[in-house]
């Protein structure tokens, strides 16, 4: 190009217009996830510095650690459902980066694979929703803002059947990624397989803070009549109350401190979900939004707290068994589970009191739809998914007092407990210092997010911190958390903080209990279903591969082609080699052989002529002349030249 | 755009050949370097003249001429044709000839008297482009010829074998026949239209006598058959091709035979198009018995760069059968093969030539399993082999479907499903190729065998790079030789 440059030419390239605008959304709900993204990342990268200062692959963690918060970020600040699905994907291989991370270990780098397998399966079903709604819609207004208020788009889905479908696997990618029932294996294993420090950042929050991202949209399409959103909200509000209770429930069983952080992370996400799923199905989407919300923001820190202390005690008594932390003494760690777990376990007035009350009013708030055609289904699941939650309550109390009576009860702890670096200590009280101050002051803090989010819900319901009490305490649902707090701590208390009775001698008399000790144990069986499902599948592949590609293929083989074609190419291979020596050796290349030999012959011969003798050089001379002018007689001139 | 380009295009490897054969003593060892310097110079000027070519076509014109005055008293000018149908073809040249010197550089370093050899093939390749871009029939012949001499030089003192001399006057002798047979032809039609100039011609080719016009265009028929290497005058392609040096190999057979296919579509299609269309079927005929007798022979050799020199030859067929057929589809796929072929078998020799730097034999027989050893080798000749077998995503696909569905378009479907058939041979020699040399067991032989130096490498991983990136993006080179291939059929209506 230098040549059209220097003669002064100018050359236009560009691209043609992208089929996909890009950008970046800055609204509350981003602004506050990447602050919370942001500033989890900063205590988690300190606390690793510390945590992981002797591992012989440092690069290699600090590349992903990066890649993943930038991953998340880019999650979190992406202005359409395309270039989130990019950050999205990021996150989710760092996750199997970070699970295989000693992947020198054969079952750390199963436990990779296993997370990409599970995570992929509600990926897929994301990127079903993201196409489709790419198809009816336009490039132009493919983005957050644009979408929802784009009716025509909704309504074209509705028409072809596809709305309630694919809202499904909307939340099917949902479910994926913020480790809901049935997919939820996936983050004990995840948090097992990676070094530990890093898992305080939870890529799970992606999942409540895409729902919380699209439901403006859902919701919009849902009040404009589209009624078999319902069911979406439903499956919403009923997918997160039966994690919550299910995954509260494994928890009690497990003896890995991670498996426990992983499975009270789904807890709490169904949590969000439940109050997602309900905001989109009550009258009103502002109380169900905000409780979401808040949650999400509040939780990112506590469980981050959370997994910090544990990851705290397992570094200092080099062990990563409940029973083997038994004892431990630090008042710093102390502090710090108190306020995670009592937040957990909704003891007043931390966080989790007045969140759980509020997800549970809504629950309430469904039943008061009349009984009308098709809302008693509505009502059913307000009193279903109240029940639920009041249960998970009790439930989490139980495995919260277990964690901290395992750890710091007086045990025989074994003497050699670990230095621990300063800078996971200066990380770690930071967190706390944060996290301990919104934990308290979440009543206060309500208001503040309503006018934070007021773009958003365009309502102000909570102007001052006595609507939120007014809106929160005085109910039912008040006295039946504290009542199950108070069931589910005093056995857990019973059980393992004062010792009065041994778990042992319990299970030995109730032989039930040790069934389902066993049950919870195993997580279920749904990890066993999954493991059976791949045997199948594969099991299945193979069968047919061995029945039908191998055996099945050739009875269909009509007899005698398979002959018919090993003699063709028999006798086409024999042909050449036939023909190679016989005609293009035998014949062209002897042809040539013949002509240079009898050129070299009559030359040979022709040379006696040149003899030098005079006479006959005159002789031939005196001949040619004749034949020259005998042909110039015959055909005379006037032709040579006629056309120059 | 830079003043002569065409010009400088053409001469400059010629000339900077003979300075260098001159000033050889100063260069020393950088010789090779400096050879593939001034290649990729010429490269760089037929590569800038793309805008102009582009621009040209777009205003109706067609094409570029560069004229200079020459032999003034019977007015004949010197001057250079770039249009869509010299271009594409001269730049493949332009690129194989530097590949090829670039390959050299490491393959030839031990032998003797380098600076003669990089002046012959500098030469050589100023030859090809002359040949390509030149306005007269004159001038074509005498480019025709330039590019013969240094040629037969080159087989004859790097060649491989004891019998080089003797198979380089065999390579000699043929094409100076052929382009005698050529030279009368033209005569001829000078002695019709009195003038060389190519872009007049078409329009006086009415003045060639109806009679003449047979005989004409058998005469030019018969020198770029020779050059073609088609059935009955193939007999010297595959002693010269396979005793070549390899670098010279890729250039003969990748680049110097297609001249002849360019000349059947630059002066046949558009003076004699009546002829093609009437004589189709023997044409036809002709290119389908090339195309499975250079199969069948290939399948019969042992030989690693025999097999390939054997396989050009049927490949030539493909391209005669796409000319043959007349139709813009045909004449478009055999324009596109010239291109596709030139890479794939520059690319194949190449590897060959790897293979046989390695290895230090050429019998087929005594390899297997080369694909360990020589991983990125085996990987570009299996690209080579896919493509050149018409495997959808690389480049040879795309054109030998346009060859046999110009076949189809010019309603001889007989012909088709024998071309078509036909490259089962084609595919059975490659396959067959690529399973004994790189599959099964390495034999004790090739424990040893290495990966070839990253200097063999480079023009190997270029030219299968290119391969697949036109089978992906076959627009690259069609955008060129879809208007070429419309404006050479257009001939046959009038």
């Amino acid at each position: 190009m230098v040549p059209e440059a220097l003669s002064g030419e100018v050359i236009d390239l560009r691209l043609s217009p992208p089929p996909v605008e890009i950008g970046v959304l800055i609204d509350p709900l981003s602004v506050l996830m990447a602050i919370v993204v942001s500033v989890i990342g900063l205590f988690v990268t300190i606390f690793s510095s510390g945590y992981m200062h002797d591992d012989p692959s440092l690069t290699r963690f600090w590349f992903i650690m990066q890649l993943f918060i930038s991953g998340y970020v880019l999650l979190v600040l992406a202005d359409n459902f395309l270039l989130m699905f990019i950050g999205w994907e990021i996150v989710g291989l760092c996750c199997t980066y970070l699970t295989s991370f000693e992947y020198k270990k054969r079952k750390k780098a199963h436990l990779g694979l296993k997370v990409n397998n599970i995570l992929r399966v509600g990926d897929v079903g994301l990127l079903i929703f993201i196409l489709a709604l790419y198809a009816y819609s336009n490039p132009h207004t493919f983005n957050f803002v644009e979408l929802s208020k784009d009716d025509n788009l909704i309504i074209q889905l509705s028409r072809s059947g596809l709305l309630l479908v694919i809202s499904l696997m909307f939340l099917g990618g949902v479910v994926g990624k913020a480790a809901q029932f049935p997919l939820h294996e996936w983050l004990p294993d995840m948090l097992v397989g990676t070094p530990s420090s890093s898992n305080a950042l939870t890529e799970c929050l992606a999942g409540p803070y895409l729902m919380a991202r699209a439901l403006p949209i859902f919701r919009e399409a849902y009040v404009s009549g589209f009624n078999e959103l319902s069911h979406f909200f439903l499956a919403v509000a009923w997918v997160g109350a039966i994690t919550g209770f299910v995954a509260a429930l494994t928890a009690t069983a497990q003896r890995h401190p991670q498996r426990v952080m992983a499975y009270s992370i789904s807890s709490v996400i169904g949590y969000m979900l439940t109050a997602l799923g309900l905001a989109g199905l009550n009258s009103s989407m502002t109380s169900g939004y905000l409780a979401g919300t808040i949650i999400l923001t509040i939780d990112a820190f506590v469980s981050a707290l959370l997994i910090l202390s544990t990851v705290f005690v397992s570094y200092a008594v080099r062990s990563e068994d409940l029973y083997n932390m038994r004892g431990f003494r630090s008042r710093l760690v102390h502090r710090g589970m108190e306020i995670a777990v009592f937040a957990m376990i909704n003891v007043p007035p931390f966080s989790g009191f007045w969140l759980s009350n509020w997800v549970q009013t809504l629950a309430l708030e469904l039943t008061n739809r009349t009984y009308e055609y098709g809302q008693e289904i509505l009502v059913r699941s307000g009193y279903g998914l109240f029940t639920l939650l009041i249960l998970t309550g009790g439930v989490s109390a139980f495995y919260g007092l277990r964690l901290m009576g395992l750890i710091f009860s007086k045990g025989s702890l074994r003497k050699n407990v670990r230095e621990v670096p300063k800078s996971m200590r200066i990380s770690f009280s930071g967190l706390l210092l944060v996290t301990a101050i919104l934990d308290i002051s979440v009543p206060l803090l309500i208001p503040v997010f309503n006018g934070f989010f007021l773009p958003v819900v365009r309502e102000m319901i909570f102007p001052s911190v006595f609507e939120v009490l007014i809106y929160i305490i005085p109910s039912i649902s008040t006295v039946m958390t504290i009542i199950a707090l108070l069931i589910g701590g005093y056995i857990s208390h019973q059980l393992y903080i004062s010792h009065k009775i041994d778990p042992e001698e319990v299970m030995k008399k109730f032989p039930f209990l040790t069934k389902i000790h066993a049950f919870l144990l195993n997580r279920c069986y749904i990890d066993a279903l999954y493991y059976k499902v791949a045997y199948h599948a594969i099991g299945l592949s193979r069968s047919l591969y061995k029945g039908v590609e191998m055996e099945g293929i050739k009875m269909f083989r009509i007899r005698g082609i398979n002959e018919f074609f090993d003699i063709s190419v028999r006798w086409l291979s024999s042909l050449s080699r036939w023909i190679y020596p016989s005609i293009e050796l035998g014949c062209f290349e002897k042809f040539n052989q013949r002509v240079v030999e009898s050129v070299t012959k009559i030359s040979g011969r022709m040379r006696e002529v040149q003899t030098g003798v005079l006479s006959y050089n005159m002789l031939m001379m005196l001949f040619g002349t004749i034949m020259l002018a005998l042909l110039l007689f015959m055909f005379g001139g006037g032709y040579a030249g006629a056309h120059l | 755009m830079i003043p002569h380009t065409a010009l400088l295009a053409t001469i400059v490897p010629g000339l900077f050949g003979v300075i260098i054969y001159i000033v050889q003593k100063y260069v020393g060892k950088f010789i090779g370097w400096i050879s593939t310097a001034v290649a990729s110079l010429s490269l760089v000027l037929i590569l800038s003249m793309i805008k102009p070519v582009v621009d040209s076509y777009n205003n109706g014109q067609n094409s570029l001429v560069f004229v200079y005055p020459w032999i003034s008293p019977i007015d004949i000018n010197f001057g250079f044709l770039i249009d869509m149908v010299s271009f594409p073809v001269g730049f493949i040249i332009a690129l194989v000839s530097t590949l090829s010197c670039l390959y050299s550089v490491k393959y030839m370093e031990n032998e003797p008297n380098q600076a003669s050899y990089y002046a012959n093939l500098l030469i050589f390749m100023t030859g090809m482009i002359g040949v390509v871009f030149s306005l007269n029939l004159i001038q074509f012949y005498l480019f025709w010829e330039l590019m013969l001499i240094p040629s037969y030089l080159l087989i004859a003192q790097w060649g491989t074998s004891r019998r080089r001399l003797s198979i380089g006057f065999k390579y000699f002798i043929f094409t100076h026949m052929g382009a005698l047979f050529m030279l009368l032809g033209i005569l001829s039609i000078f002695s019709y239209t009195a003038t060389f100039d190519l872009t007049e011609l078409p329009s006086r080719s009415s003045s060639i006598s109806p009679s003449m016009a047979p005989v004409i265009s058998i005469l030019l028929l018969l020198g770029f058959f020779v050059k073609m290497a088609v059935f009955p005058f193939h007999t010297w392609l595959p002693d010269a091709h396979s005793e070549a040096p390899t670098p010279i190999s890729a250039m003969l057979s990748g680049v110097m035979i297609k001249c002849g296919a360019y000349g059947i579509g630059r002066i046949l299609l558009t003076i004699f198009s009546q002829r093609m269309v009437q004589t189709s079927d023997y044409l036809l005929t002709l290119g389908i018995i090339t195309m499975i007798y250079g199969g069948l022979m290939a399948l019969a050799q042992t030989d690693i760069k025999r097999l390939l020199a054997y396989s050009s030859i049927s490949q030539m067929g493909y391209i005669v059968f796409g000319f043959s057929t007349v139709s813009t589809l045909g004449v478009m796929g055999s324009l596109l093969h010239i291109i596709n072929h030139a890479v794939c078998k520059a690319l194949l020799f190449m590897c060959a030539g790897s293979i046989i730097h390695q290895t230090g034999t050429r019998s087929i027989r005594k390899m297997s399993g080369l694909i360990t050893k020589m991983p990125v080798t085996s990987f570009a000749s299996l690209i080579g082999i896919f493509s050149l077998a018409g495997a959808p995503p690389l480049n040879a696909f795309w054109s030998e479907w346009m060859i046999f569905g110009g076949g189809l378009a010019a309603e001889k479907p007989a012909f088709t499903f024998l071309g078509v058939a036909s490259t089962m041979i084609t595919a059975g020699y490659l396959l067959w190729f690529a399973w004994r040399v790189f599959f099964g067991p390495l034999p004790k032989r090739l424990k040893d065998v290495e990966e070839s130096p990253p200097l063999l490498l480079v023009p190997i991983i270029t030219l299968a790079s290119i391969s697949v990136i036109l089978g992906l993006w076959p627009g690259l080179m069609l955008g060129f030789i879809a208007p070429a291939a419309e404006f050479l059929s257009s001939f046959k209506g009038s």
